[in-house]
């Protein structure tokens, strides 16, 4: 096993010396129900998909692979605007997701809820693409931190601070890496409905090195350590944790083929079409 | 079973090499909840786990409270993406992809942690030790998810089909995300 590792590396790294990174979008892999026998189903989710990028439909397996730019949340919304249900079931290479709420944990629905992706951009590169969708916030910037702890067993507040392994005063993303913590991810943008949709590339995060930690965000906007204050150079006075959640393992594409749970029979459309937690799921049990 | 004591410490010290290195002894802990049940009663509490050096065995400390009384599953699934239920979750991880078993059988997941065995109180507070999972290293549990089920798992000696693939422990009552501490 450890030996066969070491062939490996050596191998790839022998091969990258002589390629060049061309197309380094993630996948992002979708389960949709796609009528076996209707040829028009196949047609619109084209037709839907159109300018997003790469596009592969596969009409028997029911899966729908994408390499785009656009967030992994505008792709599903295009996809369900054909009529058919989607379901990620994909992204990128290694990857983990970051379920987003008021308390961090599997609840009820709380205020403040989403969904953020974590993925590599290639195996050999370094960096990981951020894209996620929160819902509930108030309109304007909001501080987006990761924290150096996984433990929401009280809530948001016992995530610990901004991960920071190098010891650097807080600042913004673009900031050199002695001058940001790791973790500092700048602000998300809520629009007027309170929805922030974003994402971008973070040059500085290993995808294996954040997981099983958090991610936050907060009441206030960060000011990237441009504020006048001590506090601006340990949290851009970023205010009060509203929602949280853990960077959990999630999987690559083609990684995951389940549909249905053998322990209750609940398909991936029955979950698709229950809340993440709650009564709609329990009179299920 | 010395094999796999070397090929483990090897993977910890290659990435340790990495620059993944942790004070120990290393902790991770998992706030599980589950939804309202029939009875108005919810599943919640603590699973933390401590691990001592790279290669050692793992305490896992389970803390719960509104558990049905008797013996139910618990598990480490390969995923702890919860975005679509137990889909996302993945299967019971099983980097080997050998068959389901208890805790102490030679052939398991890794993350066939067995039962819990709950008494009329409904709350939980055992500690027991896995020799199988680790913190750290190629096969960390970091990130992944922790599953306690409605029913007894029948550690892969039942009659039923599922017995040999996930011990046939019904629906989730309670879940939560394997975090660092």
């Amino acid at each position: 096993m450890s030996s066969n590792d070491v062939i490996d590396i050596s191998i790839t790294h022998h091969f990258c010396l002589f390629c060049t990174h061309t197309n380094t979008n993630p996948q992002i892999e979708f389960a949709v129900q796609i009528r076996k026998n209707d040829k028009s189903d196949v047609d619109k989710l084209r037709e839907a998909l159109d300018g997003l990028g790469h596009v592969e439909i596969d009409a028997i397996e029911g899966r729908v692979i994408v390499q785009t730019t656009f967030p992994w949340s505008q792709v599903q919304d295009k996809i369900e605007s054909s009529g058919r249900r989607a379901v990620l079931s994909g992204f990128g290479g290694e990857s983990a997701v970051a379920l987003v709420n008021t308390t961090g944990c599997v609840v009820d629905r709380t205020p403040v809820q989403g969904a953020v992706r974590f993925t590599t951009i290639t195996a050999k590169q370094a960096g990981v693409v951020v894209d996620g969708v929160v819902d509930g916030l108030a309109p304007g910037l909001h501080g987006f931190h990761i924290h150096e702890s996984g433990d929401v067993s009280e809530g948001c507040a016992s995530v610990g601070e901004h991960y920071n392994p190098r010891k650097s005063p807080h600042g913004s993303p673009d900031a050199a890496e002695n001058k940001r913590h790791a973790g500092d991810l700048g602000n998300i943008r809520a629009d007027d409905t309170g929805r922030a949709t974003f994402r971008f590339v973070d040059s500085g995060l290993e995808i294996w090195d954040i997981i099983g930690r958090a991610v936050v965000i907060t009441a206030n906007a960060d000011d990237l350590g441009c504020g006048d204050n001590k506090q601006s150079l340990i949290d851009g006075n970023s205010g009060e944790r509203i929602a949280c959640g853990i960077i959990a393992r999630s999987a690559g594409i083609l990684q995951n083929f389940k549909r249905i749970c053998a322990c209750d029979g609940v398909t991936l459309w029955d979950e698709r079409n229950k809340p993440l937690a709650g009564k709609g799921r329990s009179q299920k049990l | 079973m010395m094999r796999v004591v070397i090929i483990s410490l090897a993977l910890c010290a290659t990435l340790t090499n990495a620059g993944q290195t942790r004070n120990s002894p290393m902790e991770a802990i998992a706030y599980v909840t589950g939804p309202m049940q029939a009875d108005n009663r919810q599943v919640k509490g603590n699973v933390t786990f401590t691990q001592n050096d790279c290669g050692q065995s793992v305490h896992v400390r389970i803390q719960l409270e509104g558990v049905k009384e008797g013996k139910h599953g618990f598990h480490i699934h390969e995923k702890g993406d919860l975005s679509n239920g137990c889909a996302s979750l993945g299967a019971h991880y099983n980097p080997d992809k050998v068959d389901h078993g208890a805790p102490h059988h030679e052939v398991r997941h890794v993350g066939d942690l067995g039962n819990i065995e709950v008494g009329p109180s409904g709350t939980i507070d055992v500690t027991y030790t896995d020799a199988v999972i680790s913190l750290s290293g190629k096969r960390t549990i970091i990130g992944r998810g922790v599953v306690v089920h409605e029913m007894e798992d029948d550690l892969g000696l039942g009659n039923h089909t599922d017995s040999k693939k996930t011990g046939n422990a019904g629906g989730r009552i309670g879940c939560g995300v394997i975090g660092i501490k």
